[in-house]
């Protein structure tokens, strides 16, 4: 077949409209940054790229709906370039799995988008916001559609960098830079593992990087566990990484510096969830690991425990919502340990709506009276109210009551520890239960001390409720966070229940109604301790911390993790690195300065025989001719065979 | 007729040749800008016939007892040639109308050169190969005189026609010791009478090595390199663009069709020449660069490297080998012309070719600055530019055959020549632009600068040139 028809007939049956989902993103990324960064054109920012995310959302939900309806991928895949054997491609991949992220990407960003156009009004960098916003949500949905590791790859670093220069956005603040550097530093420390199992794929001479072949594989029972393993523990280094797990989740608190919808949409909705993600893209590799997927129970089910008692004790209203988000993105990655695949995903999809609802409505509350001090907030209540209600919804979703999203999420994720075959599973359920006790409290906590009470701050006095274009999203937010847990039943337009459009072939996964009515419990004491303490005051918390100093001061320091991490990385690798300056000071620096004086030395001799005399240059052609004639002669007994015909 | 109408795109090519100089005869004073874009036109159309061609040549075929073969391989290396006269014919419309006092005559001879390297890359023959050979080079002697007002320029051409008949001695003296030896010029038939595994008899090793020397020579590859960079620098700067590409393509096309046609029996005895030559114009020509001062002169060394790389690919002597070739001398056109229609611009403007004109550029011609700083860095192999592609599929290519001390040598080399390439945009960048003013950029040399940026920086995507490279082997899309 020719080049002409081959293309033709492409153009005529595959799905190439699917590269549009990242590309218009890009595209209006492309205009923005190229006419729109200076001031009296920076207002159209938004003006392109929210119709560029409505598109993007347009072509997902179809693409939702047919996979839905029919049950098979959508798949369109180029041959990028041919390396040896190998085919790298550039393709798209949309399966149930990806194509409910998407919906998800494109609806929390297009929603958090609205919302900037009033919270980043009059600020400096309006324009370069916006552009760096656009490259993000290209790059977050290429990540999700992408075919193929290596492709996943590019994406996923790029969404680090968006995340760097986000977090950095307020460069001129220490802080924020301090914090942008800290957050590429960590996640390009787990990064490292996903390289790593690139490289490992390419030697195992597997030729193909495309999720669909490896799954095909991994079901075959063409891949040894010893290959699946390491290759899954590798990949799961990344998602540690860029989902803030233990022990590299200390990067995650301090990128709220940024701006709160930066932190709303990368930091607890999306790029976060980019983690979770990549574990369950690769499942069917981490389903015949056994060990992988333990390691992997086991890293969710410390990390939540851990950050939800760290929130307990924080302050800041969006370091709350931070911990928060660690501890939840925890709960996922159990959810897949455990082997509740369907209810890790289901979760990160409520997760993404109510999370972004919560950070959402911290902005507003900040934009009205420029704190994140939550005690010097209180009766907030009263002069935002819909900030309020919206937020409160948003906790109750977050604290798991029934019926709100975050109920049938997290029932499910306790379901699956319950009755999953891992060893020690018990131990997780324990960690689910006693962490959805902390969730409700923190949450409350948080609630109680900004919207209940009376204002503890002049500033708290005179707030006012934030504008429709920041209200709007809040609202439409808060309604997708009450009625998210109904995707469990139906997913509209496909006509099947969430479960079976994300997770062909996982099987079915069993509910536990004593799983249920404990989450719920605990959730409620949880709520009933939080109001004691702070709404009701009739338990006094300082009077705890003064009973419990040592307790106190590891929670407010979260764990001294960040300590050790500075103690490591001053004591430790300053050190090494110290060695390994010396060696290149003195050793490797020396050799290249000496092979640099020898190469200009060398050229400085060469280019003598260049003198410009036509006759020496005859003279070396002929004499290289007969040189090349006598080596080659020599090889013969004698020059006497020279005319020999060969018989 | 049907033989003749299989060889439409040498045909054309002279037509064209013989067209674009009546053209000129049609206004006999004034301007004769608009003949760059004829000629540019008439290009295009041939690369039309060439495509067409490609897509229907399925199988070989071979005319005249296999004085001529037909090929895809050939159509690919026809569309290079005649790409390149199509790139500087545009481009030079004015520095020709402003130089050249024929210039009828400067277009004519770019395709008649173009006309011979087709044949070159048509050939079955010793005979046609050199016939070809002729057609090209004579034509490039003259180009390279062409700009009679500059003294310089007409030593280019004195030294070229000295060095490339002595050249061609040594051809016709290798060919004769082949036609002795096998009693054919044939290229089948020479091939027959070389059994797979086993020496060479001398007689055929010397015709071959001279052959190749004479080859070596066109291709400007070390130790045949010399006459280089003095007609490189001599020549008017759009004929350095043309000589430094599409006539080193047609070297290599020569040298494939030989080396991997009939004497593939024979690649143990003469894989160690090639990679001699490979190694030995990396090294000199890397390291003679590094002490240029005059940017002509340069990108000449570096072209004798940059046949180094790609002589690499041909002692692979694998399929995979001649796919890399065809794609590094594709990128190569693109790359080294687009360097040298930015140095005809600041050359125009500065009056001289030394390193030190550019100093600044950024600041005084920002888009010429990111240019050349492109061609640049594609020439010096940084990724995802077009020169990296070709790069690593020649290394690769090597590095499967087992040749991994060419391909270690060749990254050293590499890194080597990055000095010299970023020297020029440290100049661009960093140095002061002091007095200098901006350069002036005429609309066909800036669309052709335009051209030649744009495909080194598609070519990030090179799956479709692949495609063609390969004959159509590696298919560009599909369904997995």
């Amino acid at each position: 077949m020719t080049g002409r028809m081959v293309l033709l007939q492409a153009l005529l049956t595959e799905h190439y409209d699917l590269f549009l989902i990242p590309g218009l993103p890009f595209l209006a990324a492309l205009v923005i940054a190229g006419f729109c960064l200076r001031p009296p054109r920076e207002r159209l920012a938004p003006a392109l790229l929210i119709p560029a995310l409505t598109g993007s959302l347009i072509l997902s939900v179809r693409a939702l709906a047919e996979v839905g309806r029919e049950g098979v991928p959508l798949t369109v895949s180029y041959a990028w370039l041919w390396v040896g054997s190998a085919r790298l491609d550039i393709g798209c991949l949309a399966d149930g799995l990806s194509c409910v992220m998407l919906v998800v990407v494109c609806t929390v960003s297009l929603l958090v988008q609205i919302y900037s156009i009033g919270y980043m009004k009059g600020e400096i960098g309006y324009g370069r916001y916006f552009a760096f916003m656009s490259i993000f949500s290209g790059s977050m949905l290429g990540l999700v559609i992408s075919d193929n590791l290596l492709q996943t790859y590019i994406f996923w670093e790029l969404v680090g960098i968006c995340s760097y220069l986000l977090i950095g956005f307020w460069y001129r603040r220490p802080s924020a830079a301090a914090a942008a550097k800290k957050a590429f530093v960590v996640t390009r420390f787990g990064d490292l593992g996903f390289m790593v199992a690139i490289i490992l794929i390419f030697s195992q001479k597997w030729w193909t990087f495309n999720f669909q072949q490896i799954a095909g594989m991994a079901h075959g029972g063409n891949i040894a566990a010893a290959a699946a393993t390491p290759l899954a523990l590798l990949l799961f280094c990344a998602a540690v990484g860029k989902s803030a797990q233990f022990p590299l989740h200390i990067w995650l608190p301090d990128a709220m510096e940024g701006p709160t919808p930066v932190s709303a949409l990368i930091h607890a909705a999306t790029m976060v969830a980019a983690g979770v993600y990549l574990v369950a893209r690769c499942y069917a590799l981490f389903a015949i690991a056994p060990v992988a997927l333990f390691v992997v129970a086991l890293i969710g089910a410390i990390t939540l425990f851990l950050a939800a008692t760290m929130g307990v004790a924080e302050n800041d209203i969006k370091r709350v919502l931070a911990y928060s988000t660690i501890s939840q993105l925890g709960y996922m990655m159990m959810a897949l340990g455990v082997g509740g695949y369907v209810a890790g995903v289901f979760h990160l999809t409520t997760h993404a709506f109510f999370k972004a609802l919560l950070f959402l409505t911290a902005g507003s509350v900040i934009h009205a009276i420029h704190t994140n001090d939550m005690w010097k907030m209180g009766g907030l209540g009263k002069r935002m109210p819909i900030t309020a209600v919206t937020c409160l919804l948003g906790a109750l979703a977050l604290a798991g009551i029934f019926p709100l999203s975050g109920f049938w999420s997290k029932d499910e994720i306790l379901s699956a520890a319950w009755f999953s075959h891992l060893p020690g599973h018990w131990f997780f359920f324990a960690a689910g239960l006693v962490t959805v006790f902390l969730t409700a409290f923190y949450m409350f906590r948080l609630w109680f001390l900004t919207f209940a009470g009376e204002p503890r701050s002049e500033e708290a006095a005179h707030a006012h409720e934030s504008p429709w274009v920041m209200g709007g999203p809040l609202v439409l937010l808060a309604a997708l966070a009450v009625v998210a847990g109904g995707l469990k039943c139906l997913v509209p337009g496909t006509g099947h229940g969430f479960g079976a459009v994300v997770g062909t072939g996982h099987g079915e996964e069993a509910v536990s109604h004593a799983a249920m009515a404990l989450s719920i419990l605990a959730a409620l004491a949880g709520i009933g301790l939080a109001w004691a303490a702070y709404r009701a005051r009739l338990v006094s918390p300082a009077a705890f911390n003064a009973r419990f100093p040592a307790v106190h001061a590891l929670l407010k320091n979260a764990w001294y993790f960040d300590q050790g991490w500075r103690w490591f990385a001053t004591r430790v690798v300053l050190a090494g690195s110290g060695l390994a300056a010396w060696f290149d000071r003195h050793v490797v620096n020396g050799m290249v300065d000496g092979v640099a004086w020898l190469s200009g030395w060398a050229s400085r001799q060469l280019r003598t025989a260049q003198t410009g005399q036509v006759q020496f240059y005859a003279i070396v052609l002929t004499a290289a001719v007969v040189a090349g004639l006598l080596a080659v002669l020599a090889r013969e007994a004698s020059l006497l065979q020279l005319f020999q015909v060969r018989p | 007729m049907e033989t003749l109408l299989q060889l439409r795109c040498e045909l054309l090519a002279l037509g064209a040749a013989l067209l674009v100089m009546l053209a000129d005869l049609v206004q006999p004073r004034g301007s004769r800008r608009w003949l760059g874009w004829f000629s540019g036109l008439l290009a295009a159309a041939v690369l039309a016939v060439v495509v067409d061609s490609w897509t229907k040549q399925v199988q070989p075929a071979r005319l005249w007892e296999g004085a001529v073969t037909l090929d895809r391989l050939g159509f690919f290396f026809k569309g290079i040639f005649i790409l390149g006269v199509a790139v500087v014919s545009v481009a030079s419309t004015d520095f020709a109308a402003r130089r050249f006092r024929f210039v009828g005559e400067y277009y004519g001879l770019l395709f008649l050169s173009a006309t011979g390297m087709m044949l070159m890359v048509s050939a079955g023959d010793l005979l046609s190969l050199y016939l070809g050979i002729e057609l090209t080079t004579l034509s490039l002697y003259a180009l390279a005189a062409y700009g009679k007002l500059s003294p310089r320029s007409g030593e280019a051409g004195l030294k070229y026609i000295v060095l490339g008949a002595t050249a061609s001695a040594v051809f016709l003296f290798g060919a004769s010791l082949v036609y002795g030896v096998a009693g054919t010029t044939r290229f089948a038939e020479i091939g027959r009478q070389i059994l797979p595994w086993t020496a060479l008899t001398p007689g055929l090793a010397a015709g071959g090595l001279l052959v190749l020397a004479a080859l070596a020579f066109k291709i400007a590859a070390a130790p045949f390199h010399m006459w280089a960079p003095d007609v490189y620098q001599g020549a008017p700067t759009p004929v350095t663009a043309f000589l430094s590409t599409a006539s080193k393509a047609a070297g290599f096309a020569a040298i494939i069709r030989i080396l991997l046609g009939p004497m593939l029996g024979a690649a143990e005895s003469w894989i160690t020449v090639v990679i001699v030559l490979s190694s030995v114009s990396m090294v000199v020509g890397n390291l003679i660069a590094i002490s240029q001062k005059d940017i002509k002169r340069m990108l000449a060394y570096s072209g004798i490297a940059q046949a180094g790389y790609a002589l690499a690919g041909v002692a692979s002597s694998s399929e995979m080998g001649i796919v890399a070739t065809g794609f590094f001398l594709f990128q190569y056109l693109f790359t080294n012309i687009g360097a040298f229609l930015v140095v005809t611009a600041v050359g125009s403007s500065a009056g001289n070719d030394e390193i030190a004109s550019y100093n600044g550029l950024c600041r005084r011609s920002p888009l010429l600055a990111l240019a050349m700083l492109v061609f640049l860095l594609s020439l010096g192999g940084i990724p995802p530019l077009a020169g990296f592609w070709g790069k690593l599929y020649v290394f690769w290519a090597a590095a499967e055959r087992g040749l991994y001390g060419l391909v270690f040598l060749g990254v050293l080399a590499s890194v080597l020549s990055l000095y010299y390439y970023l020297m020029v945009a440290r100049a661009m960048y960093i140095e002061p632009a002091g007095r200098r003013p901006g350069v002036k950029v005429g609309f066909a040399l800036a669309l052709g600068i335009a051209v030649c940026a744009l495909v080194v920086v598609g070519l990030a995507y090179p799956t479709p040139l692949l495609h063609f490279a390969s004959g159509g082997m590696w298919a560009m899309s599909g369904a997995r």
